[in-house]
């Protein structure tokens, strides 16, 4: 059971990872971003281009492959969310689902639709405790969400920027009327958004069958973490999808009940809505 | 907000549900379903060294024109041939094409040809080849589709069929199921004798059963069958085949009589269906079956299933998945737990391509001959010659589609030397352990469309992680 849930725990980290970047969206733009895992897994398939095959340097090629996601989350908004607004945020966000498509439709494209190889990022034989091997790439994942989560908390709570993120996600009007540049600003959120789904499909790429849909099936449970977040709550979402990934484990590993886990997570949600529709935590900005 | 919440909600739930239905795997790789009664058994052996007999170009009789087989008679039947699309057929079409003098290809015509069927005239055969070649497997689909037109050019400049050139004809289906059924009133109009339907699911399915009902006859490759088609072939081995030839060769090869032998398959109609007839004839021949499990496509971990069979004290692995495979073997890996892997469905380059050494010593069966094959090889030497050479690393989908056009060959030649669409169907149905060592030779009958086909037994890998053969393709091991 111990290896189920440290298991558990550590697909649980990809899953808050990108609950993580669907609530920095929702916290600006107000809407739910799906292509953010289309968005992410392009950067992703970028940096293994450059790696891989064309043996850039390793950081130089995660710092390409988290630049393009970040430009394709600005242009994202500069070219549809932006003409958008002022419209009901359902438009925008179905809005975000044609854009899924067309970046899936490019990628499956250029890269097909078979796996690819991808080695992890760091060798070494990590960690073995208890009858549990914890892979050097497991606790890349490890070190850098929480270094992210860390970061993105003090960006919001502390920084100029992260206050002007704030005012903007609050009241985008009042913050305009108090000289906050809304227009940056949002993009400047799409942005960052981008550049941490390019970042977490890097990171988990080399851990799951590395094709153009890897990160569009991981997303769904991070919807449903986000969701637990009530979409606002950075660290809430993060935490939930550690629970989700946890949970996931050990019903699986305890019923052997074909689809108990489907079942499960979607009562849950169900259930979740209807008590607590936003959220089991919630930000107050 | 709350219509945001609703929407998201529903978008979770919904996709939630449709995970188990989800595809991850390219259609050509997933091993067909057999849906009629035959093929759970394995009767006999396959014949020989599939390099043996030498059927690729270079020394091949039904390359060379048409020989009266043994098998079927020719002219046998005075099919009423009035289907659609039989404009290029008419008589007086014919008639036209036979006059001394009208060209280098009507020069060489045997006497006594006539425009038989749609599709055949004096001097051509008209072929559908209906694929998905906008859709989302394009690239693999055009890959597969140069692998036909070798084999066409090949037969054509070896004097063709019977005198008669291939003329293959593109139809899109598009990967959908209204896409097979356009597809087939395309390839009943557009002049063609038979089709070739070399990959798909919904679409194969619908284009077939739409031919079928029409009287074209179709040679297809398919995860599904339907018995009730009276005019289509399938040439490829069955997953119900292929997990009753597994388990011979997990008894034999892995020395799985005295070992616990556990199973995991992905939730989708071909990996079941292999699962299904592994564990009965693996109890048949006295394996013990310590545990299956059922796993989804696309699983972000197997950690959990793969805990359950380790601590059944599973020895042996059976793995019906194909790209899964490689998460399969990352998480049984991780867990430290290393039993003998082999399994079904995921001996592709591709696959060895992207999980590399995760597959080091995994061994088990598949559908065609590896890249190390004199088949293999001289298919390559073809390709070459016409200008299609690739990397032996990518170049699945061709190699497959070749042997296909080979069976075509094969199939045409038995229908006679004026062939009709009966004529066809009776010539397919002669078909007795036909080994072209592409694919593992198989055999069909009047009531038997599908067939016994060998497997080949594989094991990872080559040092460019493609597989290698360990034998000739068999039914039984």
């Amino acid at each position: 059971m111990t290896t189920v849930i440290v298991n558990g725990l550590f697909v649980g980290l990809v899953y808050g990872l990108l609950a993580v970047g669907l609530v920095v969206i929702y916290r600006g733009s107000r809407i739910i971003n799906f292509a953010y895992g289309e968005t992410g897994m392009i950067g992703a398939f970028v940096f293994s281009e450059l790696w891989v095959d064309h043996h850039v340097p390793l950081l130089l090629a995660m710092v390409a492959g988290v630049a393009l996601s970040a430009a394709l989350g600005a242009a994202t908004e500069v070219a549809l969310i932006r003409p958008l607004r002022g419209q009901p945020p359902l438009n925008a966000m179905v809005g975000t689902l044609a854009v899924a498509a067309l970046i899936l439709s490019y990628a499956s494209r250029r890269y097909g639709l078979y796996p690819r190889f991808l080695p992890p990022l760091v060798s070494g034989k990590g960690v073995h405790a208890g009858g549990i091997t914890i892979s050097p790439n497991q606790l890349v994942i490890l070190v850098v969400a929480v270094v992210l989560l860390a970061g993105l908390g003090a960006l919001y709570r502390f920084g100029s920027f992260g206050l002007r993120l704030r005012a903007t996600a609050l009241d985008p009007f009042a913050a305009g009327m108090v000289g906050v540049n809304t227009e940056l600003t949002s993009v400047a959120t799409w942005a960052l958004a981008g550049g941490l789904a390019g970042l977490s499909g890097i990171l988990i790429a080399p851990a799951v069958s590395f094709s153009v849909f890897f990160m569009s099936t991981l997303l769904l449970r991070s919807v449903a973490a986000a969701l637990v977040g009530g979409l606002t709550s950075v660290s809430g979402a993060f935490a939930a999808g550690i629970a989700l990934g946890v949970a996931e484990g050990v019903i699986g590993y305890v019923s052997p009940v074909k689809g108990i886990v489907e079942v499960a997570l979607a009562g849950f949600v169900i259930v979740l809505l209807l008590v607590r529709p936003s959220g089991l935590v919630r930000s107050a900005y | 907000m709350t219509g945001i919440r609703a929407l998201s909600f529903a978008v979770v739930v919904l996709a939630l549900v449709s995970t188990a239905c989800s595809v991850s795997t390219p259609r050509h790789e997933a091993a067909s379903v057999r849906t009629s009664g035959v093929g759970a058994s394995a009767t006999s052996e396959a014949r020989g060294d599939p390099s043996g007999g030498d059927p690729l170009p270079g020394g091949s009789p039904h390359l060379a024109g048409y020989r009266q087989p043994g098998g079927p008679p020719r002219g046998q039947d005075p099919e009423p041939e009035t289907s659609p699309g039989s404009a290029t057929a008419t008589p007086s079409a014919a008639t036209a094409s036979t006059r001394v003098g009208e060209g280098t290809r009507a020069s060489g015509v045997p006497p006594g040809l006539t425009a038989s069927a749609p599709g055949v005239t004096k001097d051509s055969i008209t072929v559908s080849v209906i694929a998905g070649f906008s859709g989302p497997l394009a690239a693999m689909v055009t890959r597969a589709y140069d692998g036909l037109a070798t084999w066409q050019d090949d037969v054509n400049a070896a004097g063709a069929i019977s005198g008669r050139r291939i003329v293959l004809k593109k139809v899109d289906h598009k990967e959908t199921a209204d896409g097979g059924v356009a597809a087939c009133k395309e390839a009943l109009s557009n002049g063609s004798y038979f089709a070739l339907v070399p990959e798909g699911i919904d679409a194969t399915l619908t284009a077939v059963s739409c031919l079928d009902a029409a009287g074209m006859p179709t040679l297809y490759y398919s995860a599904t069958t339907d018995p009730k088609w009276r005019m289509a072939f399938a040439d490829i081995v069955t997953s119900a085949g292929g997990g009753t030839a597994m388990a011979s060769y997990v008894r034999t090869r892995l020395g799985g009589a005295t070992k616990k032998v556990g199973v995991i398959y992905v939730n989708q109609a071909s990996y079941k269906e292999m699962a299904d007839h592994f564990v009965p004839e693996a109890k048949k021949l006295g394996l013990n079956i310590a545990g299956v499990e059922s796993v989804e496509a696309n699983q972000a971990s197997f950690t959990a299933p793969l805990l359950r069979l380790k601590n059944a004290g599973v020895q042996i692995l059976v793995i019906s998945a194909t790209t899964d495979a490689i998460g399969i073997l990352r998480d049984a890996k991780s867990t430290g737990w290393t039993p003998q892997f082999t399994g079904w469905g995921f001996q592709f380059d591709f696959v060895t391509e992207a999980g590399r050494n995760l597959f080091d010593g995994v061994a088990g069966v598949r559908s065609y001959a590896t890249v190390d094959s004199a088949a293999f090889e001289k298919y390559s030497a073809r390709m070459r010659a016409r200008g299609r050479g690739r990397n032996r690393t990518d170049d699945l989908e061709g190699f497959n589609a070749y042997g296909h056009g080979l069976v075509a060959s094969e199939v045409l030649k038995r229908a006679g030397a004026n062939p009709t669409r009966q004529s066809f169907v009776t010539g397919a149905e002669s078909m007795q352990n036909y080994d072209n060592g592409v694919m593992g030779p198989f055999s069909w009958s009047p009531s038997d469309h599908v067939g016994v086909h060998g497997v080949f037994p594989t094991v990872c890998c080559n040092s460019d992680y493609t597989w290698k053969g360990q034998g000739p393709a068999r039914t039984t091991f």
